[in-house]
């Protein structure tokens, strides 16, 4: 590889970041795709692997009597601060690891050069071990409701970061799915994310209405009332924007916003306030920076806690799924989310209400439908927000991450209740910054058949089940009466950690 | 009782803490021991129970449009709000309660009255169960450098001390009795645990009366009679677990710490745990946020961090570390005090014996530790509970954060204990009922004096018989052997809502996965006895036909009758099959069950 300056140094010592105690030495590769650091000091040989992907930042410090210090942050929150005996060689290392760590062609990405063992035919079955289509009739649609729109069958009509297979009511007809389209921000128009099979009540996703101050889309008006109608048993419908008031205020100005109630029928207006990606980049920022204290005293640690928000943030999510899941389960009401451009908040707080409402999202199988549902195939941008490839740092968020660690909340309050564990949460994170498996390599699924990865890269989801065995959880008890239903989980402050 | 003004009042409402669903309605019932809050709202019969002891605060507070609110707080963290709506029930309920709550004499509390159904006999074995001077033969002593000495037979050399006492051999009569005259209230140097593995020994005391510049050549013979007492260190640690500032301002008390320079071999250190009032007040911040009704995450994690309350449990943790590190790791003996020497030096003694020993990691383990170092060592329960109606100055959660420390310690190894959390709660709930004897006065003089051992029940049997509740399933004795080294860093230390939130139902995990694993290790020891059960049936019955040969066709109620000839043919192996050593003898018959079935018969012969 040409960016590798330097593939080995010596006598490297790695410090431990918590007990300080005891640095081991040892030597340092640079492959193609990982740093390597090979202890050769104790009898068993230890081995720290790094992907190059995986490196969020490094950091040369100021060269002292033993070395230059060079500190490694990874994207799942691995930090490695190594000691490196010559000012040169940390410097060639440095100038490496800068480059291999952003690559700037999705080509370069460790997924189109990582093999598994296995042919060309294992990998396209592999790919299909999910399908959304079977995901969807698990649902109960299409029916005589909910039918399968092929308006976007080409990314053109509407929207190129919607799915090409999109579920809308049966009584929606094109034009009014295409009108309201141009009256959605990025032509995101509303369309089923869930679906109820109990009690016929729906969750729908779109993003903001272009209304500006007072513009109206007869279309856009149809298409709500459609999905009133779509659940024959309520009169109403909720439609929940997950921003806060100001921030949909804010956007009024710039021709988009939030629903009048006044010119919907039939709908009742709610805003969450959850923060966007912004805050909650800053928010991970903080709340790094004090699990990174060296030693801190308690003050510190719950001063730094507090004034990170990242609790605050999470609560906030979690708060909005149960908000959904309770207007689906118990008022049987349909709801209708957005954010600004419905593929951030909206994907969270959608997914976390499937959680609760739906045992089976629970299971194994189960968790890898719904991220593949709401957030791969919807368009979340993975490639933006996960810094895959070297781009605008103000796109980066931990949106995904604040969605697994609401899924540990809810674990860690119903301990019997979920078919996976923590391992299982951690490794697709880990995998969701790799970029070792082609899932989550894009912002949307054109970009994906676009870049041919079903025939170029493997899946994750198949690795995962064939290991499923390391993520089951021991005291999974699908019989639970706490288990069966749906998830009341209780957000008092005192229930997170 | 006289102090019960109005034994029952109807139409009473029982709020609930946080949630705002629709108040309990029911009966209240005031007994001599217990107020009952029977439900009749609803069809299942609800009760609530509240010990008189065990209730801290009555407060009658502004009428409401519902009616006369009374809120009353326990010692146990049970927080019940009832509205009553007459006002007369209402003052009458809260004047009994606070007589109730409050006994003026120790003969009033519920020991006294409490009669588990034991005979004399029986009364004395509970109290003998556990024998705190046992632990010391256990440890090792007496050996070559300690001895257990009998000078405070008759509390003459310290009244809040235990009758026994381990010193170092080498330290002559003299030397005792002098350092004891230069130590508040006569608490002289005494060993609180010995390591076997190092030789180093955990010693406590209170402070020595240095104030600003005196001496006292016994307590620094003493002293070096403890450092000599552990030959493979140079010198020994004396701790201080009070902030510097505090131990400096007694010393214009007379009172004080050790000064390095009149002391040889020994290295000074403060730890800066704080005092008892400053530990009540922190206690009181953390209720508060505890009953906030609906707290954003801000105010939740302001109020936790201005109450300060897990700052002082980190603290405690961090001293007992130090210790426990100093002990095992440097091998260097340690003497540990505060100022009196009963509530810190308590709590950091005691924990760092579960470090470095696992045996206070067992359930009979941990009740040995709390007899030896809080209830032998005079840690002052009557004051520190408020157990009577007595200076609200002295009290003090000192044993809760103690218990609290355990709890975390559990948080972070959860193989390492024999109990799990329950039988913390169950602890911490005696200590404030006196329900027993226990934990009732302030040292082992006064004990004696109240003649509670011929009065009142041990807590300990008691909790041994229920011992099935109180065992961790995840419980790996193989992990046992090691000192603990727990990480005190500030988010190895949570919140314990089993603890504070303990009686607000609605705050629980709705899924606890120690009540799982009890139920799953129950079923599994029901299963395995059935087993074991069958195959000791069909192996006696194999014999049986063997030596016989006359029942062939066995019916299927000649089946179900046959655990009662089992029982017959049995008989003469019965040694064999008792008590512990059942579980051998199974073993012996399942590896036999195959080729050799008929060999238990032929023992049995």
């Amino acid at each position: 590889m040409e960016h590798i300056r330097l593939p080995k140094v010596e006598k490297v010592r790695l410090i431990n970041k918590i007990s300080s105690r005891r640095a081991s030495v040892g030597t340092l590769y640079l492959t193609a795709t990982h740093t390597i650091f090979v202890e050769n000091e104790t009898e068993i040989r230890t081995e720290t692997w790094v992907l190059h992907s995986l490196v969020c930042s490094v950091e040369k410090q100021a060269t002292t009597t033993t070395g230059t210090p060079l500190l490694v942050h990874c994207k799942n929150y691995q930090a490695l601060r190594f000691i490196i005996p010559q000012e040169r060689d940390c410097h060639d290392v440095h100038v490496s690891l800068l480059r291999l760590s952003r690559p700037e062609r999705y080509e370069e990405l460790y997924c189109f050069s990582f093999h598994a063992n296995s042919d060309k035919e294992v990998r396209g079955q592999a790919w299909d071990f999910l399908s959304l289509k079977a995901e969807y009739s698990r649902l109960g649609v299409p029916n005589h409701l909910w039918n399968l729109s092929p308006v976007n069958r080409d990314y053109k009509v509407c929207t190129d970061t919607y799915p090409a297979e999109l579920y809308v009511p049966k009584s929606a007809t094109h034009p009014v799915i295409v009108g309201s389209s141009k009256f959605r921000s990025r032509g995101r128009f509303p369309t089923l994310s869930y679906y109820c099979k109990e009690n016929d009540a729906a969750i729908c996703r779109s993003s903001q209405p272009l209304s500006g101050f007072s513009a109206r889309c007869l279309e856009d008006e149809q298409m709500l009332e459609a999905i009133v109608r779509s659940n024959p048993r309520s009169d109403f419908m909720y439609v929940v924007d997950t921003r806060p008031k100001l921030n949909a205020m804010a956007n009024r100005a710039a021709g988009k916003g939030y629903e009048n109630e006044d010119n919907y029928s039939n709908i009742k207006f709610q805003f969450i306030g959850i923060e966007n990606i912004h805050v909650m980049r800053n928010s991970l920022q903080k709340m790094l920076e004090v699990s990174e204290a060296w030693s801190p005293s308690m003050s510190e640690f719950l001063e730094g806690l507090e004034s990170s928000g990242w609790l605050k943030h999470i609560k906030a999510v979690l708060d909005a799924g149960i908000f959904i899941a309770k207007a689906v389960a118990e008022d049987g009401v349909s709801v209708l989310v957005h954010c600004s451009d419905g593929w951030d908040r909206t994907a969270q707080v959608c997914s976390v209400a499937s959680v609760l409402l739906d045992p089976y999202y629970r299971t194994l199988k189960g968790l890898m439908v719904l991220i593949e549902r709401d957030w791969v195939s919807f368009g979340h941008k993975f490639s933006h927000r996960y810094n895959h490839l070297d781009g605008d740092p103000k796109e980066v968020s931990p949106v995904i991450d604040q969605f697994l660690e609401c899924v540990w909340q809810l674990s860690e309050q119903f301990p019997c209740a979920f078919e996976y564990n923590e391992r299982f949460l951690i490794t697709i994170h880990n995998h969701i910054y790799s970029c070792q498996y082609g899932n989550f390599i894009g912002n949307n699924q054109k970009e994906r058949t676009e870049l041919r990865l079903q025939e170029k890269t493997h899946s994750l989801w198949t690795y995962l089940w064939e290991n499923r065995t390391d993520h089951i959880n021991p005291l999974y008890r699908p019989d639970h009466s706490q288990t069966r239903g749906v998830l009341r989980p209780v957000t008092a402050p005192y229930c997170f950690k | 009782m006289e102090h019960i003004l109005t034994p029952k009042v109807e139409e009473v409402k029982l709020l609930d803490r946080y949630t705002a669903k629709k108040p309990a309605i029911g009966t209240l019932y005031l007994t001599a021991t217990h107020l009952i809050f029977v439900e009749t709202s609803c069809n299942t019969r609800k009760e609530t129970w509240m010990l008189h002891h065990l209730i801290a605060t009555v407060e009658k507070l502004p009428l409401t449009a519902m009616g006369f609110p009374l809120h009353i707080s326990c010692k146990n963290f049970h927080v019940a709000h009832f509205v009553i709506s007459s006002e007369t029930d209402c003052q009458n309920v809260h004047q009994s309660l606070v007589r109730l709550s409050q006994p003026g004499k120790v003969e009033e509390l519920y020991a006294f009255l409490y009669n588990p159904k034991q005979d004399e006999d029986e009364r004395r074995n509970g109290w003998g169960f556990i024998d705190s001077a046992m632990d010391f033969k256990r440890m090792g002593l007496p050996n070559e450098v300690w001895e257990m000495t009998d000078l405070n037979k008759n509390y003459e050399l310290c009244s809040t001390y235990h009758s026994q006492l381990g010193i170092p051999k080498t330290a002559s009569k003299g030397t005792v009795f002098g350092s004891a005259k230069f130590r508040s209230r006569g608490r002289i140097p005494t060993l609180s645990y010995y390591h076997k593995e190092s030789n180093a020994a955990i010693c406590r005391c209170s402070q020595p009366l240095s104030g600003l510049s005196a001496r006292c050549v016994e307590d620094e013979e003493m002293l070096q009679a403890i450092s000599r007492a552990n030959p493979k260190s140079t010198f020994m640690y004396v701790v201080d677990t009070r902030p510097k500032l505090n131990a400096m301002a007694n010393r214009a008390a007379g009172k004080g710490y050790e000064n390095e320079d009149n002391y040889s071999n020994i290295r000074f250190q403060f730890v800066g745990i704080e005092n008892i009032h400053v530990m009540r007040n922190s206690l009181q911040k953390l209720l508060e946020v505890c009953a906030m009704k609906s707290p954003t995450m801000s105010d939740y994690l302001t109020g936790l961090e201005n109450s300060g309350w897990l700052r002082h449990i980190k603290a405690v943790m961090d001293a007992g570390v130090f210790l426990a590190k100093a002990v095992a790791e440097d091998k260097v003996s340690v003497l540990v005090h505060c100022s009196d020497g009963w509530d810190r030096t308590a709590q950091v003694c005691s924990l760092a014996s579960i470090l470095l020993d696992p045996f206070y990691r067992t359930i009979k383990g941990l009740m040995v530790l709390i007899e030896k170092e809080w209830i032998a060592m005079g840690h002052k329960f009557t004051q520190r509970c408020g157990h009577v109606d007595g200076d609200p100055k002295e009290v003090s959660p000192v044993f809760t954060q103690f218990i609290e420390c355990l709890w975390n310690l559990m948080e972070q190894y959860p193989c390492g204990f024999e109990y799990n959390e329950k039988y913390l709660l169950e602890i911490h709930n005696h200590v404030y009922s006196c329900q027993f004897g226990n934990f009732i006065g302030n040292c082992q003089r006064e004990r004696e004096e109240m003649r509670l051992y011929e009065r009142t029940f041990s807590v300990w049997p008691f909790l041994w018989e229920n011992r099935h509740q109180y065992r961790n399933p995840l419980h790996k004795c193989s992990l046992g052997r090691e000192v603990l080294r727990p990480s005190t860093l500030p988010l190895n230390f949570k919140f314990w809502c089993g603890m504070y939130n303990h009686f607000d139902k609605g705050m629980q995990p709705k899924q606890s996965i120690l009540d799982l694993l009890l139920t799953i290790t129950q079923k599994k020891a029901e299963s395995e006895k059935k087993m074991t059960d069958l195959q000791r049936q069909l192996a006696v019955m194999d014999g049986v036909l063997a030596d016989q040969g006359s029942p062939t066709g066995t019916s299927p109620e000649q089946t179900s009758l046959s655990p009662v000839s089992v029982s017959h043919t049995a008989e003469n192996a019965k040694p064999l099959m008792n008590g512990a050593a059942v579980e051998e003898a199974e073993i012996e018959l399942v590896s036999t069950a195959g080729s050799e079935k008929m060999e238990p018969v032929a023992i049995e012969n």
